[in-house]
C-alpha cells in the first residue's frame, strides 16, 4: 500500500510536477480554471455540479464527491456528487466524523488518501472498508480541500469498475483540479462570511439608529422586535433581556423573544451564578459555545445549563455608564453554536446600544415624573402663597384634585385633627370620578383610632401598598383594609402649631405602586403648603374680624372715645363723644386734642401729651383730679379720661376714653375690653410689641411679646442671652450701634432659643429710639414678630431650587458619560502600557534603572491626572449645600472645559478661550461650572446637526464695570428671533431629548449669584452668543471664610 | 517574517498615551514610531518595511477613521487597529467595515494588544509577498511582444493552436512559436501553470480584476 503523501501547505504553489501531456486534459484545465476565476459566488454550486460529470467521464473515472465540513466542523456534508450513468448515484447527505474515523483522521493531517484496491486499506479503516465493499468501490483517492491551512473538507475520486494505481502524475492533475475547486469554495464561503458580518452591521446601525431616534415611552416594544430580529439572524432559539434587581442579588428577566414553542428564561436567575455575575460585572461576555468548553468554577450554571436543555449561550452585560442595568442573552438549544470572536464583539457593540436606550429609559422615567411633581409643587406654592384667604378653601381642594390626578388615586384628602379634644374630621376632600367621596361628617379618630394614634400622636408617616393579597396581620393594615376598603394608602401628618394637626392623606381602592418611598417627603412639603395656606387664611380672617369688632365697639361704645396721634391730632371720635362735646366727628378729626379742653388747662396738657406718648401703661388722667372738658357750645362738662398708648407697626397712638364720672364703671369695662382686644390682635398676627425705659433700663413687653419669648426678661441682657450663641454678638452690635449712631432704626433678626429646650424661633426685632433735646436716648419702642414660618418656607424653597439644580447637573453628567470615560481612559491606557512594560523590562533581567525610573513618573503623573477627572466629575454629582467662596473665574473655566475636552472631539468642535487670570467673583464653583456646562453643552447640541464646516465655540472672561463677564459664542444655527424672548424660561426647549432646564437653570443659578445672564443680539448671521455677568469680588481668599449674614462687629 | 525588523506606527493626540504604549511596544522587541497627529504621520517618508498602525479613534483635527480612508486612497497597505474607548458603537463598526483589522478598547490589556500586533504583522507580510510575487511575474509579462500577449490571451481561455491562428489571422506554425516563447519568458512548463500565474496578477480570459472585492475579503 503506498504511504500517504503529505500535502505542501500553500495554495499559490505552482504545480511543478511531471504532468500528463494529455491535450484533452489540458483544455479541460484551462476551460475549469477560466469558468471558475469568472465564477459568481453564488453560481459556483452551480458550477461544480455542472463539471463533476465532465471531469469524471473525461477521466474515465465512475464517481466524484466533494465532502465540507461545517464552519463548526461537527459534521460532514456531502455537498456535490456524480455518479456515472449505470451504478446507483451517491444522494448529498450529512455525516458524522464517527461513518469515517480513520479517512476523517487522515484529512486531519491534510494527508492523500490512496487507496488503489479495498485490500490497501490498514486494518484500523473498518468502516471505510464496509462502505467500499457495500458501494461496490473498487478504487478510490481522497484529497484534502485546504485553504489558508484549515481543512474545509476533501473530494474523493472513485472508480467502480476497475482498479486504478494513481500513479503520481495522475495524483497531481487531481491535485491541480482540488486547488481550483478549493480556490471557488474559498471565494464562496469568505462572500458568504462577508454577506453575514455584512447583514448584522446593518442590522447594528439601523438598531442603533432606531434607538436613538425612539420617542420616550415606545422604548419596551421596539427592545422585543429588535431580540426577534437579532434571534432570526444569529439562527438561535431565544433572546432575553435581563435587568438587574435593586438589591443587586438577581438579575429579572424583562423583554424576552423565543421561537415557538421554546420556553422562556426563567422570571429570575439569582447571583449564585456566581461565575456569570462575575463576568458580566466585569464587563466581560460570558461566552459558552459548548457546555463542555465550561470551567470547573461554573458547575451552577452546567447544571441551569443542562437541565434547560441550552446547547450554548452568549451573555453581555448592559452597562449604562459605570452602571450595570443587567445582561442580553441569547441561547440556541437546538444545537450548538461557534461564536466567533468577531460576532462576540459585534453583540457587545448591540449591548451597548440596548444599554443606552434602557438606561436611557430608566432616567428618563424617574426624571420626568419627578419633575412633574415638582412642577405641581411649584404651581401649587406659586397659587397658594398669593391666594385671598375667602379663596383659601377652594384652592386647596383644587391642589388635592391635581394630586389626586397626578397619582392617579382615589381619594385625596386633608384630616383635621384636634388633640384637645381628640376628633378628626375631614376638612377638605378629592376623589376620582365614580367614587363616593368619603364622609365628612365622620370621626375618624374613633372610626380609626390606630390611624390616629399613629398619624397624630406619634406625628409618623403610613405607607402602605398592596394590602388585602393576604389577610392583614397588622392592625393597622386590617383598618386600612377592612375599615376603610383601602388597598392603598399614604398618610403624612402636618403640624400646623397650635393643638390642631392635619393629615394629608392619598388612598385608593386599586394597587398602586407609584407613590414610592421618594415621594413621600415631597408629598410632605406639598401637605404643608397646604396647611400653611389653610393657616394663614384663618389668621387673616380672625384678624380682619377682630378690627371690625374693634372699630364697633368704639363706634358704640356708652362712653366717648378718641385716638389721637403722637402730634396730639384726633384721628379717631366716636359718636358718643359727638354727642357729648357737640361736635360732629368731620369737625375734630386732624385737629389737636387741646380743642376739647378749657383754656387755662390747654398748655398744661399740651406739655403731659409729649410726656405720655412715650410710655407704656394705660393710666388716667389727672392723677385722681376731676378735669373738665368744653363742649362746642362753650359748657364744660366733668369727665374722667383714661388714656392708653397703643404701639402699632406704623407707630404709636393714644386711646382716650371720656366718661361721664356717672358712668365710670362702664368705662373702665369698656377699656379693658379695648385692651384685651389689642392683644389678641396682636397675637394672631404674630406681633408683639416692646418698650425700653433708658431710666430704668427696664424691657416692657406685650402679652404677645411674651408669648414670642417665652420666658420673662426685664433687661436687655436677658433677651441677649436668649439668643443662640452664635447670634448673640451680632444682636448685642446691632443694638449698640443703633443706640450709637442715632439714626437707623433698628432691624435685626435673630434666633431665640429657648432655656427649656422648647423649639428654637426666629425672631424679626425692630425699633426706634426717642431721644431727649439734649440728645440723650429716652426710651426705646419697637415690635418682636415671630417669623419662623416664613423663613422655614424659603428655606424649603431653596433646598427645592438645589434639587432641581442638582438633578440637572446630575443629568448633564451622564449625557457626559461617554466622554468622561474616554478622559478618564487616557491616563487608564498609559498607567497600563506602562505598568506592563515596565514588569516586561523587570522579567529581561537587565532592566535599566534610569528608563524604570521614568516609567514610574510617568504612572504617577498620569494617576494624578485620572483622579482629577474623578474628582470634577464628583463635584458635579455631589448633592452639597451652596457654598460661596472667593474663586478665578478663570480656573473655575479651565477645570470644566478639561472635562468637557472630549466631548467636543467627538463633536468635531473646535474649542478657543481667552480667559482673564485676575477676576475673581464669590460663588459656588460647581454652580458656576453648571451653568458653564450647560451653555457650551447647548452650543454643541445645537451646532450637532448644523451643515457648517466650522463648528467652533470661544469662551472668554474678562472684568468690566465691577462684574465679571463670560461669554460662551457658537458658530452654529443661532436663535430664532421668536425663540429669544422665551429661552430662558423652563421647558422652552426644541430638543427632542432635553428637558428644557438647562437656561432656566443657567437663569436661576445666576440670579442667585446677584448676577444676571442674557443672549446677545445677534451680529452677522451665523451663531448664539450668552454672556452672564456675576459681581467681581475683590478679597483675598482668607476673607472668604467669613461671608455669613451677619457680621459682627 | 521576522518580527525585529517590523515597525509599529502609534498615532494618538494624547502624549501619555503614545509614551505608555511605544514603551509597551518596544519591551516586546518592535520598532515604534510615535505621532501626535494624521498630518505629522503623513508628512513621514512612505514606509516600505513590514509594519503595522495603532491609530486612535478620537482625535481632534482629522480622526483616526478619515486617516484610515486617506491611507486607503493613498494606496498604503499598513494594516490599521483601532484604540477605542468604551461605548463608541457607531465609529467601532464603521472601522470594520472600512477595513480595520481590529478594534482595541482602551485601556488595553498588553497580551491582547502584542496578538493584535503579531497578527497584523504577519498579515501585512504576507500581503507584502503576494505582491512580491506580483511584481515578478508582471516583470515577466512585460518581455512579452504584443503579438506574444495576444497569442497568451487566447491559450489561457483553452483555444487550441488552430483556433488561435485562425482568431489572429495567422498560420499554425507561428502560432506555435509565439506559444512556445510565451511559456519559455514567463518561466512555465504548462498552459496550467500559465492560467495560474494569469490569475494571481489578475489577467482573466473576459473580466476584468476583482481588486476591490479581494481586499474586502482579506477583512473578514
Amino acid at each position: 500500500m503506498p504511504e500517504p503523501s503529505a500535502l505542501p501547505p500553500t495554495a499559490y504553489q505552482p504545480d511543478t510536477g511531471d504532468t500528463l501531456r494529455s491535450p484533452e486534459f489540458e483544455i479541460l484545465i484551462s476551460e475549469l480554471a477560466a469558468d471558475f476565476v469568472s465564477m459568481r459566488a453564488n453560481a459556483i454550486d452551480d458550477g461544480i455540479d455542472r463539471w463533476l460529470g465532465r471531469i469524471v467521464r473525461t477521466l474515465g473515472l465512475d464517481r466524484m464527491t466533494v465532502a465540507q465540513l461545517r464552519s463548526d466542523s461537527s459534521a460532514i456534508i456531502r455537498t456535490h456528487s456524480y455518479t456515472v450513468p449505470g451504478h446507483v448515484p451517491l444522494t448529498p447527505r450529512v455525516q458524522h466524523e464517527g461513518d469515517v474515523p480513520w479517512l476523517a483522521g487522515q484529512m486531519r493531517n491534510q494527508r492523500i488518501v490512496l487507496i488503489p484496491k479495498v485490500s490497501d486499506l490498514p486494518p484500523e479503516a473498518v468502516r471505510e472498508r464496509e462502505f467500499m465493499l457495500a458501494e461496490g468501490l473498487k478504487s478510490n483517492v481522497s484529497i484534502p480541500i485546504v485553504i489558508g491551512g484549515d481543512l474545509i473538507g476533501w473530494i474523493s475520486f472513485t472508480s467502480m469498475g476497475a482498479e486504478c494505481d494513481w500513479r503520481p502524475e495522475v495524483v497531481n492533475r487531481l491535485r491541480l483540479i482540488v486547488n481550483i475547486f478549493a480556490g471557488a469554495l474559498r471565494r464562496k464561503r469568505d462572500d458568504f462570511q462577508l454577506e453575514r458580518t455584512r447583514q448584522f452591521e446593518e442590522l447594528l446601525s439601523a438598531i442603533s439608529a432606531q434607538f436613538v431616534q425612539l420617542p420616550w415611552g415606545s422604548i419596551d416594544r421596539h427592545l422585543r422586535s429588535t431580540l426577534q430580529r437579532v434571534v432570526e439572524f444569529l439562527g438561535v432559539d431565544r433572546g432575553t433581556i435581563l435587568t438587574m434587581s435593586p438589591d443587586r442579588s438577581a438579575l429579572c428577566r424583562t423583554i424576552w423573544y423565543a421561537r415557538g414553542g421554546i420556553d422562556p428564561v426563567p422570571v429570575a436567575l439569582s447571583s449564585d451564578y456566581a461565575w456569570m455575575f462575575g463576568k458580566l460585572c466585569g464587563g466581560e461576555p460570558m461566552v459558552v459555545s459548548s457546555i463542555a468548553d465550561l470551567p470547573v468554577e461554573a458547575a451552577a450554571e452546567r447544571e441551569y445549563l443542562e437541565r434547560a436543555g441550552v446547547r450554548s449561550a452568549v451573555a453581555v452585560p448592559l452597562f449604562f455608564g459605570e452602571t450595570l442595568l443587567g445582561a442580553a442573552i441569547f441561547s440556541a438549544l437546538r444545537e450548538e453554536v461557534r461564536w466567533s470572536r468577531a460576532f462576540v464583539q459585534r453583540l457587545l457593540l448591540l449591548g451597548g446600544v440596548l444599554a443606552s436606550a434602557l438606561g436611557r429609559q430608566t432616567l428618563e422615567e424617574a426624571q420626568r415624573g419627578m419633575m412633574r411633581f415638582e412642577q405641581l409643587i411649584a404651581d401649587v406654592s406659586a397659587r397658594l402663597a398669593a391666594v385671598a384667604c375667602d379663596r383659601a378653601d377652594e384652592e386647596v381642594t383644587r391642589t388635592l384634585r391635581a394630586t389626586l390626578k397626578f397619582f392617579g388615586a382615589d381619594h385625596c384628602t386633608l384630616v383635621q385633627a384636634d388633640l384637645a379634644r381628640g376628633s378628626a374630621r375631614i376638612c377638605h376632600r378629592a376623589n376620582d370620578t365614580g367614587i363616593t367621596p368619603l364622609r365628612t361628617d365622620v370621626d375618624y379618630a374613633s372610626a380609626c383610632p390606630l390611624i390616629y394614634e399613629w398619624l397624630f400622636r406619634r406625628g409618623e408617616t403610613l405607607v402602605r401598598s398592596r394590602l388585602g393579597d393576604r389577610p392583614a396581620e397588622d392592625a393597622i393594615d386590617r383598618e386600612i383594609a377592612e375599615g376603610l376598603g383601602f388597598r392603598s394608602m399614604v398618610a403624612i401628618p402636618i403640624s400646623s402649631g397650635g393643638r390642631v394637626h392635619y393629615g394629608f392623606v392619598l388612598a385608593s381602592r386599586r394597587e398602586n405602586a407609584s407613590w414610592s418611598k421618594e415621594y413621600a417627603p415631597r408629598l410632605s412639603v406639598l401637605g404643608d403648603t397646604l396647611v400653611n395656606a389653610l393657616t394663614r387664611a384663618r389668621a387673616d380672617e380672625a384678624l380682619r374680624t377682630s378690627e371690625e369688632r374693634f372699630r364697633s365697639v368704639v363706634e358704640s361704645a356708652p362712653s366717648g372715645v378718641l385716638i389721637v396721634d403722637r402730634d396730639g391730632r384726633i384721628i379717631l371720635a366716636n359718636p358718643y363723644l359727638e354727642r357729648m362735646f357737640g361736635y360732629r366727628s368731620e369737625a375734630m378729626l386732624g385737629r389737636h386734642v387741646e380743642m376739647l379742653l378749657p383754656l387755662p388747662d390747654r398748655e398744661r396738657h399740651h406739655a403731659y401729651r409729649r410726656e405720655f406718648i412715650s410710655e407704656t401703661d394705660a393710666r388716667r388722667m389727672g392723677g385722681g383730679r376731676e378735669l373738665v372738658g368744653l363742649r362746642k357750645d362753650g359748657t364744660e362738662i366733668p369727665v374722667e379720661i383714661g388714656l392708653s398708648p397703643i404701639g402699632t407697626s406704623e407707630g404709636r397712638f393714644v386711646l382716650a376714653t371720656v366718661i361721664d364720672v356717672t358712668e365710670r364703671k362702664q368705662a373702665e369695662q369698656a377699656l379693658r375690653d379695648s385692651a384685651r382686644r389689642l392683644a389678641e390682635a396682636q397675637r394672631v398676627a404674630r406681633l408683639g410689641s416692646w418698650e425700653w425705659d433708658v431710666a430704668t433700663e427696664r424691657i416692657q413687653l406685650s402679652e404677645e411679646a411674651r408669648r414670642i419669648v417665652g420666658v420673662e426678661v426685664v433687661k436687655v441682657s436677658d433677651l441677649v442671652a436668649l439668643a443662640r450663641a452664635e447670634d448673640r454678638l451680632a444682636l448685642l452690635g446691632a443694638i449698640s450701634r443703633h443706640w450709637r449712631e442715632r439714626s437707623e432704626s433698628l432691624d435685626i433678626e435673630c434666633r431665640l432659643a429657648p432655656p427649656d429646650g422648647g423649639a428654637e424661633r426666629i425672631v424679626r426685632i425692630s425699633g426706634n429710639t426717642y431721644y431727649q433735646p439734649d440728645g440723650a436716648p429716652l426710651r426705646s419702642v419697637g415690635t418682636i414678630q415671630d417669623v419662623s414660618e416664613a423663613r422655614q418656607a424659603e428655606e424649603e424653597t431653596r433646598t427645592l431650587r438645589m434639587q432641581l439644580w442638582h438633578t440637572d447637573r446630575v443629568a448633564r453628567s451622564g449625557m457626559l458619560t461617554a466622554s468622561l470615560a474616554h478622559e478618564l481612559n487616557q491616563p487608564l491606557t498609559a498607567i497600563l502600557s506602562n505598568s506592563q512594560a515596565a514588569l516586561r523590562f523587570l522579567a529581561s533581567g537587565n532592566p535599566d534603572i534610569a528608563e524604570l525610573r521614568e516609567t514610574l513618573e510617568d504612572i504617577v503623573r498620569d494617576d494624578k491626572r485620572a483622579a482629577a477627572v474623578i474628582s470634577g466629575l464628583r463635584a458635579m454629582v455631589r448633592h452639597k449645600a451652596s457654598e460661596r467662596e472667593g474663586v478665578g473665574m478663570a480656573a473655575v473655566l479651565t477645570e470644566i472645559l478639561a472635562l468637557l475636552r472630549s466631548e467636543l472631539i467627538g463633536a468635531g468642535v473646535e474649542l478657543t478661550t481667552d480667559l482673564d487670570q485676575d477676576c475673581s467673583v464669590l460663588a459656588d464653583r460647581v454652580q458656576l461650572q453648571q451653568v458653564v456646562l450647560n451653555l457650551v453643552m447647548n452650543a454643541v447640541e445645537a451646532m450637532r446637526d448644523s451643515k457648517t464646516e466650522e463648528r467652533r465655540i470661544s469662551v472668554s472672561c474678562r472684568g468690566a464695570d465691577g462684574a465679571v463677564q463670560v461669554r460662551v459664542q457658537d458658530t452654529g444655527p443661532g436663535i430664532p428671533p421668536e425663540r429669544r424672548r422665551s429661552v430662558f424660561d423652563a421647558f422652552a426647549t426644541t430638543k427632542p431629548q432635553g428637558m428644557g432646564l438647562g437656561l432656566a437653570v443657567c437663569r436661576s443659578i445666576v440670579e442667585s449669584h446677584g448676577g444676571r445672564i442674557w443672549l446677545e443680539p445677534a451680529a452677522g448671521a451665523r451663531g448664539a452668543t450668552f454672556v452672564f455677568s456675576i459681581p467681581a469680588w475683590a478679597g483675598t481668599s482668607a476673607d472668604a471664610g467669613s461671608n455669613g449674614e451677619v457680621v459682627a462687629r | 517574517m521576522n518580527s525585529d525588523a517590523a515597525t509599529v506606527f502609534v498615532v494618538d493626540d494624547d502624549p501619555s498615551v503614545r509614551r505608555g504604549l511605544g514603551r509597551l511596544l518596544r519591551s516586546a522587541g518592535y520598532r515604534v514610531e510615535t505621532f501626535e497627529s494624521a498630518k505629522d504621520f503623513l508628512a513621514r517618508a512612505r514606509y516600505a518595511g513590514a509594519g503595522c498602525m495603532i491609530l486612535d479613534v478620537r482625535m481632534p483635527g482629522t480622526t483616526g477613521p478619515e486617516l484610515q480612508v486617506q491611507m486607503a486612497e493613498m494606496g498604503v497597505s499598513l494594516p490599521v487597529v483601532f484604540l477605542t474607548a468604551h461605548g463608541e458603537v457607531a465609529t467601532g463598526v464603521s472601522a470594520m467595515k472600512k477595513g480595520a483589522l481590529d478594534f482595541l478598547e482602551k485601556p488595553v490589556d498588553d497580551e491582547a494588544l502584542l496578538e493584535v500586533v503579531r497578527q497584523a504583522i504577519a498579515q501585512h507580510a504576507c500581503t507584502q509577498a503576494h505582491q512580491e510575487a506580483r511584481r515578478l511575474i508582471e516583470g515577466r509579462l512585460a518581455t512579452l511582444s504584443a503579438r506574444e500577449r495576444d497569442v497568451m490571451r487566447e491559450v489561457i481561455q483553452g483555444r487550441l493552436n488552430k483556433q488561435i491562428g485562425a482568431a489572429l489571422g495567422i498560420t499554425e506554425k507561428t502560432v506555435k512559436v509565439h506559444r512556445g516563447r510565451v511559456m519559455e519568458k514567463m518561466g512555465v512548463g504548462s498552459v496550467a501553470e500559465l492560467v495560474h500565474l494569469c490569475d494571481i496578477i489578475g489577467i482573466t480570459p473576459a473580466l476584468p480584476a476583482a481588486g476591490e472585492d479581494e481586499a474586502m475579503r482579506r477583512v473578514f
